[in-house]
């Protein structure tokens, strides 16, 4: 591939077309609909322009740095030096955000115009840049970019999340996410002023050669830092609670952007700090995520079955699945801890392509869902149904990303699960005992995570989409989602079974960021799409492992469905017939009685109670008479499962903050003359520190 | 690869095709038959599946007013999705032609495709007993994966593959030694995900007319005609696909492993009386256990997934096998 533009000309092009979307978004007025639909146009030029860039990035080897000085000289203040620049982790990146975020972009032209009420204007500009700084924060090559970047990404998603901010939940459900996001963003501060303390620098790359020096505790402690900083982004188990708030809180778009790449980018701070800067670690390192990862599939699969809000069901499939992706990095850290990098290769491909596989069928999944919620007006289950017939563009597009996400074959979940799978199965061939029954309980978890996470999408696809309609505002549905949401989502349905058909197609924009973190490259495989299989480079052994065509299950999967359908029509007598249910000899049943989605669940609460802790309640009014508790005239019955995490972990520790804020808050009297004494006492204290510790500097 | 390779290639594809399609009706009527011998009633004939089948391809197909596209589809692709397992599968002769394009994770993968498109079928129509079988079902698959799992663990890791033709000629080689309790306690734990899987008793009873304790049943009550044929087969296929995998991975002999004509033939009667002896087996099985409760099958799980990972750690722990 031959680009006619030098890299640095696309930067500025794409950053070009971002900052025209801002200004367009906020030229008009806020409720402007028109200007919004100039600011998404810009939005996905800018992805356009992006996704280029990434594919030049990745596939033709080109690179920049751009560094910016700080005025006044960059010798006295190092670490505040700015630098841009690309690498192949970068290029995955700005690729995932680039095609994601182009494909939401276009459905958010119609989403937005027909669905978003509030301010559409003003949503498009802060999306733009929300856009901009997410590129900004994988190219960031010192550490003041990356903090600078971070802080604007998280700020401006702040501002998307609360855009509807006339309901109380969506106000408190921001706030929650800005405490979380400040408190990963210590975390991070924390790790990376460790490295740059002990390394002297604040460029990446510099670090990434000089952080093998560093002694075991600090680079502990860089580690730790890192994974609670990035974790609480990625959403991972136990930092994940401001994320089923956020998510649904926020405009379906948003919503679509934030699970399908924001969240993303905590793996990508995860990969920078861990893999790329601090390189080989101890094998707790990677036992750890791997723990926390399978913990936080299983959390986030239990907790989404006992959703009936369509949204907040799908952000706990975003828990379920960075679960996922921290178990093939923590799978990818174990094996470069036991010295076999084409192991670590394997695992580390299958989680930066699940990283991928996830961004594409959530957002469609995100998509689908703000389409229905748009129309309902309800995020509430209970209350859509038989939204098929009138939507069936949609529906198809929810149907390709359940299926998708519940890791079934011939989707791009499957791929990247069958991979993770193959890499637990790799730890057969190390020859360590704990990595093996560890690895094998890990592969039993995400085994059990995918089956409830198909439990889960029947439910969600047959509550919300199939059967009759359960309330009047799902009856009135009457036309499909417009054009170009239905068009955005096709290219993210398309995505996923091009990746699930032949996904080594796509392996080469893996093949730089694999060779860079691991040293190994990728598992042997052929470029031909129907011939293509991946099998496991098992070291010593040239058939060991598991082979796969993906194309040709997918053929045969094609045959088969033509075959039966042949065998359904031809020769059949009469074209298929329409009838009434049958109703069990019985009056024809309303859609009250349908299976509603508490009732779908009910199975598994029952199952992982000591899970889900469900608490019940029921009334029964009596008709009275002589014999009570014979006839009932009304009885109600609810059940709803608690958050311990919540309520025990999370709740005590604001209310301590909340106690200790007042406490503090005591100082502030509001005299002049006590401030002032503040001050000087602070001076004094200052004095007394720099004579004692200082001696630094001149 | 000579023209000469390829034709047989194809036509050996074509014959484990064959052999799962012609045969599974069978197995079923053999289950029944023995059931019904065993409690000293003569039962419908060996054949009876093959006439039912007839009987239903020969009817048309209604469908609920209120039914999608999704009731329409999902019986093909679910049949499709059994079928496209068949040639990750050993049958009667190694190398199966495209045993290479699959291992027995793609088999999970297919048979849970299979699973998701019957329970959405389910509650299509709206009516709630499909609501109440689609939950059961997903239910049970759900419990039951991740001991699959396991046990292609425990299966494949001596052999250091999760290819099925891989495992099983790594048995024929080994000989008697093969036959570990590692081998067998992962078997054990392999009969339980195939009961689970088939609905077969203690999990769901086939026979019932009771549509309270309905799990497969109460998922197909909207469907008719050649729609229900094709389910009624696929749950047949289903049944001979994992129950072939259960005797080809623990008594791996007499699977030709040339593609001469006498190790053929020998490999066809020996898989015929391997299926048919599970077949009996399941049958017997089959009368001396009640229907659990739904939820006491989460205890039945909870064995099967302790037994494979008990092998699991036997084989490592232990050391047992080469």
């Amino acid at each position: 591939m031959i680009y006619p533009t030098a890299p640095e000309a696309l930067l500025e092009a794409m950053l070009a077309a971002m900052l025209s979307g801002v200004i367009t978004g906020l030229l008009g007025r806020a409720d402007s609909r028109r200007m919004a639909r100039v600011s998404f146009a810009f939005s996905v030029l800018g992805c356009a322009l992006m996704a280029a860039l990434a594919l030049g990035i990745l596939l033709d080897g080109m690179s920049f740095s751009l560094a910016a000085g700080v005025p006044g000289g960059t010798s006295a203040s190092p670490l505040l030096a700015v630098s841009f620049s690309s690498d192949p982790l970068s290029g995955l990146f700005l690729f995932l955000l680039g095609f994601v975020g182009g494909a939401i972009s276009v459905a958010s032209l119609g989403y937005v115009d027909r669905y978003v009420h509030e301010r559409p204007a003003t949503l498009a500009s802060f999306f733009a840049l929300f856009l901009a700084t997410m590129a900004l924060v994988v190219l960031a090559g010192t550490v003041f970019a990356f903090l600078l970047a971070w802080e604007a990404m998280t700020l401006v998603s702040y501002f998307l999340v609360v855009h509807e901010h006339s309901a109380w939940e969506v106000r408190r459900a921001g706030l929650t996410y800005l405490v979380m996001s400040h408190a990963a963003a210590a975390a991070i501060l924390v790790s990376m002023i460790l490295l740059s303390i002990g390394t002297g620098t604040t460029s990446f790359a510099q670090m990434a050669t000089l952080a093998g020096g560093l002694s075991p505790l600090v680079r502990d402690c860089v580690f730790l830092a890192a994974v609670i900083g990035f974790g609480t982004k990625a959403g991972l188990v136990p930092f994940h609670i401001w994320l089923p708030e956020a998510h649904p809180s926020a405009p379906s778009n948003v919503s679509a952007l934030m699970s399908g790449v924001m969240i993303k980018i905590g793996v990508f701070g995860v990969l920078r700090i861990v893999f790329q800067v601090l390189g080989v670690g101890p094998d707790w390192w990677g036992f750890l995520l791997l723990a926390l990862g399978g913990l936080s599939a299983i959390v986030g699969v239990l907790n989404a079955i006992a959703q009936h809000d369509l949204k907040r069901l799908l952000a706990f499939h975003s828990v379920e699945n960075i679960g996922i992706i921290f178990m093939g990095l923590g799978a990818a850290l174990v094996f470069l801890s036991l010295g076999s990098s084409v192991l670590a290769a394997l695992a580390l491909l299958a989680a930066v392509l699940h990283t991928l596989n996830h961004g594409l069928f959530k957002a469609l999944l995100f998509l689908g869902a703000g389409a229905v919620v748009g129309a309902t007006g309800t995020r509430d289950m209970e209350k859509m149904g038989g939204v098929v017939r009138a939507m069936p563009g949609v529906a198809l597009g929810f149907l390709v990303g359940a299926m998708a996400i519940s890791a079934l074959p011939p989707f791009n979940g499957f791929v990247s699960e069958w991979l993770l799978f193959q890499a637990f199965f790799g730890a057969f061939a190390t020859g360590s005992l704990s990595t093996e029954i560890a690895f094998t309980v890990a592969a039993a978890t995400l085994a059990l995570a995918s089956g409830l996470a198909a439990y889960c999408f029947v439910k969600a696809f047959g509550v919300t989409f199939l059967a009759r309609p359960r309330s009047s505002a799902a009856a009135e549905v009457s036309e499909d989602a417009p054009g170009s949401m239905r068009g955005g989502m096709a290219l993210l349905a398309g995505a996923c079974l091009a990746i699930g058909v032949v996904p080594s197609l796509f392996l080469g924009l893996f093949e730089g960021t694999l060779r860079e973190l691991t040293g190994a490259g990728l598992p042997s495989y052929s470029p031909w799409a129907w011939l293509s299989s991946l099998p496991r480079p098992a070291p010593g052994s040239p058939d060991a492992g598991g082979t796969i065509a993906f194309g040709i299950v997918a053929v045969l999967l094609a045959v088969g469905i033509v075959a039966a359908w042949g065998f359904r029509r031809i020769g059949a007598k009469a074209p298929a017939e329409s009838v009434p249910m049958w109703d069990c000899g019985m009056d024809a049943p309303s859609a009250r009685m349908e299976y509603t989605a508490s009732g779908y669940a009910q199975p598994m609460l029952r199952v992982f109670s000591a899970f889900y802790r469900p608490q019940q309640h029921s009334a029964l009014t009596e008709l009275g008479g002589a014999r009570p508790g014979v006839l009932a005239k009304t009885q109600e019955f609810e059940t709803e499962v608690e958050y311990p995490l919540v309520e025990r972990g999370y709740n005590p520790l604001a209310d301590g903050f909340f106690s200790l804020a007042r406490r503090v808050g005591r100082l502030q009297s509001g005299g002049i003359h006590a401030y002032l004494a503040y001050m000087i006492l602070t001076l004094v204290v200052l004095l007394i520190a720099v004579r004692f510790f200082g001696g630094v500097g001149p | 690869m000579t023209p000469l390779e390829l034709v047989v290639g194809v036509l050996l594809l074509l014959g484990e095709f064959a052999v799962v399609l012609l045969l599974s009706p069978l197995l079923m009527g053999v289950i029944r038959r023995v059931k019904a011998h065993s409690q000293r009633r003569v039962g419908s004939p060996l054949l009876q599946p093959y006439r039912e089948l007839r009987k239903l391809i020969a009817k048309d197909s209604l469908y609920a007013e209120s039914a999608s596209f999704v009731t329409r589809g999902a019986p093909w692709i679910s049949f499709a999705a059994l079928l496209c397992a068949v040639p990750f599968l050993p049958w009667f002769f190694l190398p199966s032609p495209l045993g290479f394009a699959g291992d027995l994770i793609v088999v999970v993968g297919l048979l849970a495709l299979s699973r998701f498109m019957t329970a959405l079928a389910a509650l299509d129509a709206g009516s709630t007993f499909g609501g109440m079988g689609s939950t059961r079902d997903m239910w049970i698959g759900a419990l039951a994966e991740p001991t699959f799992l396991l046990v292609i663990f425990a299966w494949g890791a001596p052999a250091g593959s999760t290819q099925a033709s891989v495992i099983v000629a790594y048995g024929i080689s080994l000989g008697a030694a093969y036959l570990s309790p590692a081998l067998l306690i992962a078997s054990a734990a392999f009969f339980l995900v195939l009961l689970a899987e088939t609905g077969r008793l203690p999990v769901d009873n086939p026979a019932t007319h009771l549509e309270l304790t309905m799990v497969h049943e109460a998922m197909v009550l909207e469907y008719s005609g050649r729609d229900l044929a094709l389910i009624e087969w696929g749950k047949a296929v289903k049944f001979t696909l994992l129950a072939g995998l259960f005797v080809s991975v623990l008594v791996p002999w007499g699977i030709a492993q040339s593609w001469g004509v006498v190790a053929l033939v020998l490999g066809l009667v020996l898989l015929l009386v391997k299926l048919l002896g599970t077949s009996w087996a399941i049958g017997q099985f089959e009368t001396r256990v009640a229907k659990w409760r739904l939820f006491r099958l989460a205890d039945l799980s909870t064995l099967a997934a302790a037994l494979a990972l008990g092998s699991i750690v036997l084989t490592y722990l232990v050391g047992v096998g080469p």
